[in-house]
């Protein structure tokens, strides 16, 4: 799932467009003039209204970003256009793709207008017929706990642009907890998207880069943090904090509200043939080749995932209805279960998302007993490893109270030898200049962020932390000069991007040609360019070397700042996929993928 | 109040001790599930489909058993839990054999599309010869148990309702002075109701007195087979002491005595031993040199696949296996099920615990250091001498002691895998070995004089262990061996179970290197027996000499 920016509303957007923009929105909302007085009131009653008034076109438009976030533009940008002249998007992105989101405040009108207007056919299909009903409460904490736990015991492999590798996807679907009295098998990728975007957005992943002598650079997505103690924390805020992470992509807000609309609970065959037919009334193509079920379980996934829904199911366990869920109960007081002198840990009440992180670093899942957990060597190292000297041992006590003397000894002695991981901390410097203007910015704006001051001027800033100093900086008015690559990601970097977005604001330039993932069609694009509307860097430059290499199917020569410095090698591009060149490196003589914003120069070879 | 019970989804309950409802509970559920472990606070049942036909053999109703686990249940029961059991249970008593005329059998069924079925299943159609109307087919005496073993392979357990042969008379009777303690009795009279079955009572109950009872209930030549030769002596010391039968009435069919009398008693492995690997069996007649009117199988869950033939042919006998457990290594459940019979009844080991009828048993597992110069021997040395380095680890001999000085007054047995070692601490201790070298007589003549409590401690190798019934022992120091198999280490420690007097406990104790790849064998072994329900506790040398001297009464 990738980020998108939140917490922009209309009147920011307004108030940042061109005047041109904002006379296209003046128009289609009937205020008198463009001015800013005229728009705010325009704009003062509420948004629903205006969302009514509306042409269906813009309505459509929003759908399409519903269902497909990042909208790259392309065969959609005509609605896609139409809506930002309505004030309904912003569009911001990088030079090869572009996001168009819609402003936080216009979201929840929108999103009611289209469930009342496909709430009558959902509904008329009738109370829907379930054997019984599945509620599945915070199971994306749950989720995540049990992903945590997985990756603190074997971190995941990611590529270069930080997405999993296909074959890493079955494992992480096989740790999740099974969930009793539902067919649940469908929804193993979503449950895992989900758990891993809360652990991402929570901070409880890094990346960690191995490097073995004799072997290629690994990079893998390990746990970090104690989850368990956040969780625990958090337990009151968990569910509604999860209920935003699961209504965040509005096409499952939208499925959402038809669900609430209808009070009782829908089918999902009906649901799903509404959800259709909005998707083809904007012109939409995801989902396309799911029957109606699918499509529905498709955009009520999340939000079962987060405990607002259940799933009704029929006889063989396969869902066939969704409808609000009641209040979650409050937590059971007291010991998860108990402790055998047998290693087994025995759940006798269901484990709340912090014990469930507990229980998965410290032992091991019994098959087909989701009551069962046994404590094993090397779970117990695991555990000792991510909690702590006596993490262990501590942990099965929260869970299970005391220990059996055989089992308290035999974890005393597996443990004997494990120490913490050391771990290898980045720093950048940001320079002041001089030590008047660090001593400001130590007392000021980067008050907490500096870890340590070198010199006179020189403040050390924590590598991850990069994102907010640079915030901190621009908000107190200076400019930082990025003197360094950022390590990037899409599982590690935050995904508060809003300012970013409004900085980039491009509504103004509603003929800027959208760019194409298409690499020819982006050549063309880039040849039909106005000399002077766009600046190209160099890292442009290369990138155009590039696709016309692919164009004529010809080597490149680049120079590639990988993990371990700056190589020239001779690549034959074969694809370009998000931010990732996939050619053959005849210096590995192997497929290889290459980031491209790590390409720092590249020239054609001419045979 | 939630219930006492999870059900999960492989069909294994899981029953919380320290519930209020728990005793009843367990009787409820011991009806159709059986008992895998018993720790000290959940205990785990398994429903099998052996168990659900066992629990229908017995009468209990399919919707008596959901009903049973709804009630227990803390959550919903997983709905495929449920209609595996309404399916399973539902097959047993839908096909039923019946005696017919002129020495045939016949197998009867109410829906005539079932029998259809079956009668068309290759292995089945070969075993009938004939057929009377759609609800009847016809068999010769001798099919019946390949019939019923073919059956059970298609899932259609059959009620077998056909007449036994009642076999050679016999004059016997329980001797007088033998009270029979509540339990047996009940075991006994069970089985005799039924005919053929299994009896489930735990290690040290006192298996042996219910086969007595059978014999002198049925008053017919009986066959015993066993599953070792110190198990026959056993048979042979009970039958002639504890019931009315001459010595020369039993007999002892084994290597070296080949005496076929109106009671005797055998074993497995002779009834399967082969003069050439490819060669027939040429003791498995056994079940047929003599008109048997009843077979004793001792320890059923290690019945061999040859005797299971052999057993199918002598389905018109009346046939008795005991047992501690019904659950085999090798999932040949429904075979004992099938040809033996059904369980006919179990005892709780915690209740005959309680009751006192056998003794309740401590573990205790003592981590050794391994002394400097021997540490880095170990170190150096490849996995399989490794092993060896740490089992006979030269601080243990003087530890022996030391934990023999815990408990004065009481028998004790050194259990070891190397004889060296064995040696070295008998001649410690001043107590005799015994191991696969020393002769028989001799070696008996130790036994009794141990049985007798002339020899307060006696030194055993694995091989001798294998055999070995010596019931006044309340302590076992076990200071090297690997994990055998479960049965096997069930067994050893059974037999320190007989009551004994004082506070009625055993102690086993295992000597285990620190730190090395034995303390990981033991670790296996620290598993299974937690999963027995025994206490396990585990000491350091220094820990071992602050514990309180146990004084036997």
């Amino acid at each position: 799932m990738a980020a998108r920016p939140t917490g922009t509303t209309v009147r920011e957007l307004l108030a940042a467009a061109p005047a041109a923009h904002r006379r296209s929105v003046a128009a289609a909302l009937g205020a008198g003039d463009a001015s800013a007085a005229a728009l705010a009131r325009a704009l003062r009653d509420d948004l629903a209204d205006v969302v009514a008034a509306l042409a269906p076109q813009a309505r459509a438009a929003a759908t399409a970003l519903a269902f497909a976030s990042p909208v790259y533009a392309g065969p959609r940008a005509a609605v896609l256009v139409e809506l930002e002249r309505h004030g309904l998007a912003f569009a911001f992105g990088d030079r090869w793709s572009r996001r168009y989101v819609v402003p936080a405040d216009l979201e929840a009108p929108l999103r009611e207008v289209r469930a009342a207007a496909h709430a009558g056919p959902v509904a008329a299909a009738g109370e829907p017929a379930a054997q019984r009903w599945v509620a599945a409460p915070a199971q994306t904490a749950h989720d995540a706990a049990a992903l945590w736990a997985f990756l603190a015991q074997a971190p995941a492999r990611v590529k270069a642009d930080g997405e999993l590798y296909a074959r890493a996807w079955p494992k992480l679907i096989e740790a999740l907890p099974p969930i009793d009295g539902l067919d649940a098998a469908g929804f193993g990728a979503m449950r895992v998207e989900m758990a891993l975007e809360l652990l991402r957005t929570s901070g409880f992943l890094r990346l960690r880069v191995g490097d073995r002598p004799g072997q290629e650079a690994r990079r893998e997505l390990a746990a970090d943090g104690d989850l368990p103690g956040a969780l625990e924390r958090d337990a009151a805020t968990l569910p509604a904090r999860l209920l935003r992470e699961a209504e965040r992509p509005p096409g499952h807000a939208i499925a959402g509200a038809l669900v609430r609309a209808l009070g009782g609970g829908a089918a999902l065959g009906p649901l799903g043939a509404a959800l259709g037919r909005m998707l083809d009334e904007a012109g939409v193509h995801a989902y396309r080749s799911h029957d109606d079920v699918t499509r529905a379980l498709s955009a009520l996934g999340p939000l079962w995932l987060a405990g607002a829904l259940e799933l009704g199911a029929d006889e063989r366990g396969e869902p066939v209805a969704a409808r609000l869920a009641p209040a979650e109960t409050p937590p059971v007081e007291g010991p998860l279960g108990v402790c055998q002198s047998s290693f087994d840990v025995v759940c006798l009440r269901p484990p709340a998302p912090a014990e469930r992180a507990a229980l998965a670093l410290t032992s091991d899942p019994v098959a087909g007993q989701a009551h069962v957990f046994r404590i094993t060597r090397a779970s117990a190292r695991c555990a000792e490893r991510s909690l702590g000297a006596g993490g262990a041992r501590a942990a099965l006590e929260r869970l299970a109270g005391a220990l059996p003397q055989n089992v308290e000894r035999s974890i005393a002695d597996w443990v004997r030898d494990v120490r913490p991981p050391l771990r290898l901390r980045s720093a950048i410097f940001v320079d002041a200049g001089d030590a008047a203007s660090a001593e400001a910015l130590v007392a000021g704006p980067l008050a907490g962020l500096v870890v340590e001051r070198l010199g006179e001027s020189l403040l050390a800033v924590a590598g991850r932390g990069l994102a907010e100093v640079e915030r901190a900086l621009a908000g107190a008015g200076h400019e930082l000069e990025p003197g360094l690559d950022r390590v990037s990601g899409s599982w590690l970097e935050r995904p508060d991007v809003s300012a970013d977005a409004r900085d980039r604001w491009s509504a103004g330039q509603p003929s800027d040609p959208p760019l194409s993932r298409a690499p020819g069609k982006l050549v063309s694009t880039l040849a039909e360019r106005p000399a002077g509307a766009v600046d190209l860097t160099p890292e442009a430059d290369s990138l155009t070397v590039i696709l016309e290499a692919l164009e004529e199917e010809a080597d490149v020569e680049i120079l590639y700042a990988g993990r371990r410095g700056i190589t020239l090698r001779r690549i034959t591009p074969l694809e370009i996929d998000n931010a990732a060149l996939h050619a053959w490196c005849h210096l590995r003589d192997d497929e290889r993928s290459f980031w491209l914003g790590s390409i720092q120069g590249a020239t054609l070879i001419q045979d | 109040m939630p219930g006492p019970a999870i059900v999960q989804s492989d069909r294994t309950v899981l029953l919380e001790v320290a519930h209020p409802e728990f005793a009843a509970a367990r009787q409820a559920l011991a009806a159709f599930a059986e008992l895998e472990k018993s720790p000290e606070h959940v205990h785990t049942y398994r429903i099998t489909p052996v168990s659900l036909w066992n629990a229908a053999a017995a009468g209990t109703g399919t919707e008596a058993i959901a009903e049973t686990l709804v009630r227990l249940s803390r959550y919903e029961v997983p709905p495929a839990v449920l209609a595996d059991i309404r399916d399973l249970c539902g097959r047993y008593g839908r096909l039923r054999l019946v005696a017919g005329e002129a020495g045939l059998l016949r197998l009867v069924c109410d829906e005539p599309p079932l029998l259809a079925e079956v009668r068309r299943a290759p292995p089945v159609a070969e075993l009938l010869c004939g057929a009377a109307g759609d609800r009847e087919a016809l068999l010769v005496a001798p099919a019946r148990g390949p019939l019923k073993q073919a059956l059970i392979a298609l899932g259609w357990p059959v009620e077998d309702l056909a007449p036994y042969e009642d076999g050679a008379e016999l004059a016997v009777a329980l001797d007088d002075e033998l009270v029979l303690r509540d339990y047996q009795t009940a075991a006994a009279e069970a089985f005799a109701a039924a005919g053929a079955g299994v009896v489930v009572l735990p290690c040290g109950s006192g298996k042996t007195i219910v086969g007595l009872a059978a014999i002198a209930a049925q008053r017919a030549e009986t066959l015993i087979v066993t599953s070792n030769a110190a198990s026959v002596q056993q048979w042979r010391r009970e039958l002639t002491a504890r019931t009315t039968l001459p010595p020369e009435a039993v007999g002892e069919y084994s290597g070296q005595r080949k005496e076929l009398r109106p009671v005797t008693v055998t074993t497995y492995q002779m009834l399967t031993h082969r003069p050439r690997k490819d060669g027939g069996f040429p003791h498995l007649d056994l079940f047929e040199r003599r008109e048997w009117g009843l077979v004793i199988y001792d320890e059923v869950h290690l019945l061999p696949a040859p005797v299971f033939r052999a057993t199918a042919r002598i389905q018109a006998r009346r046939r008795l296996g005991l047992t501690a457990t019904l659950i085999r290594e090798d999932g040949a459940e429904p075979m004992v099920f099938s040809l033996v019979g059904p369980k006919r009844y179990d005892a709780a080991w915690r209740e005959l615990e309680e009751a006192g009828w056998i003794a309740g048993a401590e573990c205790a597992e003592v981590r050794v250091p391994l002394a400097a110069e021997p540490r880095m021997q170990y170190a150096l040395a490849d996995e399989r001498e490794r092993f060896r380095l740490a089992s006979t680890n030269p601080a243990k001999d003087a530890l022996v002691r030391r934990v023999l000085a815990r408990h004065p007054g009481a028998q004790a047995l050194v259990v070891g895998l190397y004889v060296g070692q064995l040696r070295r601490i008998a001649a410690a201790l001043g107590a005799p070995v015994v191991d696969g070298r020393t002769p028989r007589h001799e070696r008996e003549d130790l036994y009794d004089a141990f049985r007798a409590g002339r020899l307060p401690v006696l030194c055993v190798s694995k091989v001798a262990n294998f055999a070995l019934d010596l019931p006044s022992a309340a302590v076992a120091v076990q200071v090297s061996g690997t994990f055998g198999s479960r049965q096997e280490e069930a067994q050893r420690l059974g037999r320190l179970l007989r009551p004994k007097p004082g506070d009625n406990r055993a102690w086993f104790y295992t000597l285990v290197s620190h730190e090395t790849s034995e303390q990981d064998f033991a670790h296996r072994r620290q598993l299974f027996l937690a999963e027995q329900g025994y206490r396990y506790t585990v000491l350091t040398p220094e820990e071992l000499a602050l514990q309180p001297v146990l004084r036997a009464a």
